[in-house]
């Protein structure tokens, strides 16, 4: 899927399934409903966070190749590339009311542009698949 | 416990009308087999992530094989100290009293070969059914009904940890969570073992031990936020298992493992048999270890919190847990954020990895 065909500009976190969280620069992502879990290097991580700020994948590919001064085509084919994995293992949905969310501002991270990279952990899956989550321990599952 | 945490308990325990999934008729049957062999009840007071709980059990050779693991919790000065919750178990041979017959019903259900696993009561009892054990938790209190279809067939890895995959559950009702961690500790002040598999946590762990470390476990402990802020770990196993090969790492054990026996792969180490004073219950937890096994000289160096959360959420197959929930990846987020983190190469030679820890917990600020 290239960025063209994907037809939902504004994309938002998967919840409840999936829970992220950034520490130290870098993302921890865990879809609590398949038990996967996923790391995100840092430029992945700064991505991850403009995604969830209200920017576009275009708009992030631009931001990206101006801060680094790499040629927008390279970055803009990483972006998709990450941004089509993330959508494949579903931690993150269109957002059809994602033109109403503030932008927050996001100060890039990393000193030096490599593609980002999403490590997927599938060695945990079918362990986690046997003992999916408890239900009732969280609030919004008990309402 | 969090805000969160108490949510869902105050919404079950406000519902007594709700079915138990068989809890009480488990108490019932309990109660019989104290009854049938008074003369094999065994009961003391122990301390379960810092709350006085009473253990009970019914049989001798069950007593004998599920106490060791639960013997440093014991607080042989003050038996009959108020509980706020219960553990009990009963050996149904020893007794003569079976367990109860329940239907398999549940209003969430998972299952594999040889376990099934079923919520009743709007989330407020759990029950583990397993071949030869039937497992029940009260989830409001932590209560515990627990039955054994015969001690004599209990392998070394439920000796080790009983209760092991109810265990997380278990210390989420004491506002705890249960990690896949070694945790060693030095005047207080604990350093955690993280890593999947095969990836050095209970050589690492031993090492410690052998070399005058405190020990709390090698492959699981509670994790726990005091009030005045950090990450405290709980002891919750007096016990360490390990391949029969590596025992000679460890001269100094040699005359304290139990072999594995059929349906076992790993031997079997109460730690405060040789140690007593080394196994302690609690201990602030000052760093994160990332063991690997390269074999060369052990060496702490920093590493990042995303590779020590990603060693921690690592699971074993003979270890598994229940999938993670929110709370609780939230916590091993902050745990990792704010503890330092550190990787090492695993040493040939014992005493440098004690030795190495020891300076680790030395060299890190109070």
């Amino acid at each position: 899927m290239s960025l063209s065909e994907m037809q939902d500009p504004l994309y938002r976190l998967n919840e409840p399934a999936v829970i992220a969280d950034v520490i130290d620069g870098e993302a921890v992502i865990m879809n609590l409903e398949r038990g996967s879990y996923y790391g995100l290097d840092q430029i992945g991580a700064d991505i991850w966070q403009m995604i969830l700020t209200g920017r576009t994948f275009d708009e992030i590919a631009t931001t990206i190749a101006q801060h680094f001064g790499v040629e927008r085509e390279r970055v803009a084919s990483d972006v998709n590339a990450l941004a089509a994995q993330m959508i494949e293992e579903k931690l993150i949905v269109p957002d059809p009311a994602g033109e109403e969310r503030v932008r927050e501002p996001h100060q890039i991270t990393v000193t030096v542009y490599a593609t980002p990279v999403l490590t997927v952990y599938s060695d945990m899956k079918d362990l986690l698949a046997l003992d999916p989550p408890m239900p009732g321990l969280e609030p919004a599952s008990n309402a | 416990m969090t805000i969160a945490d108490l949510a869902w308990k105050s919404q079950v325990v406000d519902r007594p009308d709700v079915r138990d999934g068989g809890f009480a008729e488990m108490r019932a049957a309990m109660a019989a087999a104290v009854a049938a062999r008074p003369e094999q009840v065994h009961a003391v007071s122990m301390t379960f992530a810092g709350r006085p709980v009473r253990l009970e059990v019914a049989g001798n050779a069950l007593a004998a094989n599920v106490m060791s693991a639960f013997a440093h919790l014991i607080d042989r000065d003050a038996p009959d100290r108020p509980a706020t919750s219960s553990i009990a178990f009963w050996d149904c041979t020893a007794s003569g009293v079976r367990w109860p017959n329940l239907a398999e019903d549940g209003e969430w259900v998972a299952q594999g070969e040889g376990w099934r696993i079923s919520l009743h009561g709007g989330g407020r009892y759990l029950r583990e059914a397993r071949t030869n054990s039937l497992i029940h938790l009260d989830r409001s209190s932590g209560a515990v009904i627990a039955a054994f279809r015969d001690a004599a067939q209990l392998t070394l890895a439920d000796r080790a940890r009983p209760l092991q995959r109810m265990m997380s559950q278990i210390c989420a009702a004491f506002g705890i969570q249960d990690i896949h961690a070694g945790l060693v500790s030095r005047g207080g002040r604990g350093v955690l073992i993280v890593g999947g598999s095969g990836r050095g946590k209970t050589t690492t762990t031993l090492d410690c031990l052998d070399g005058g470390l405190d020990f709390l476990g090698d492959d699981s402990v509670g994790l726990g936020e005091p009030e005045e802020g950090g990450f405290v770990g709980h002891s919750l196993y007096n016990s360490a298992r390990v391949h029969p090969g590596q025992l000679r790492r460890w001269p100094r054990l040699a005359d304290h493992w139990r072999p594995p026996g059929p349906g076992d792969d790993k031997a079997l180490l109460i730690p405060a048999r040789p140690f007593p004073e080394r196994v302690v219950r609690t201990a602030r937890i000052v760093a994160i270890l990332v063991p690997v096994i390269a074999g060369g000289r052990f060496d702490a160096v920093p590493t990042s919190p995303r590779a020590a959360f990603t060693a921690l959420v690592h699971d074993s197959k003979d270890n598994r847990r229940f999938g993670m929930s929110r709370n609780e990846f939230l916590r091993l987020t902050a745990l990792t954020r704010t503890i330092p983190c550190f990787r090492c190469e695993l040493d040939l030679d014992p005493a440098r990895v004690a030795a190495g820890i020891s300076h680790l917990i030395e060299s890190l600020a109070p």
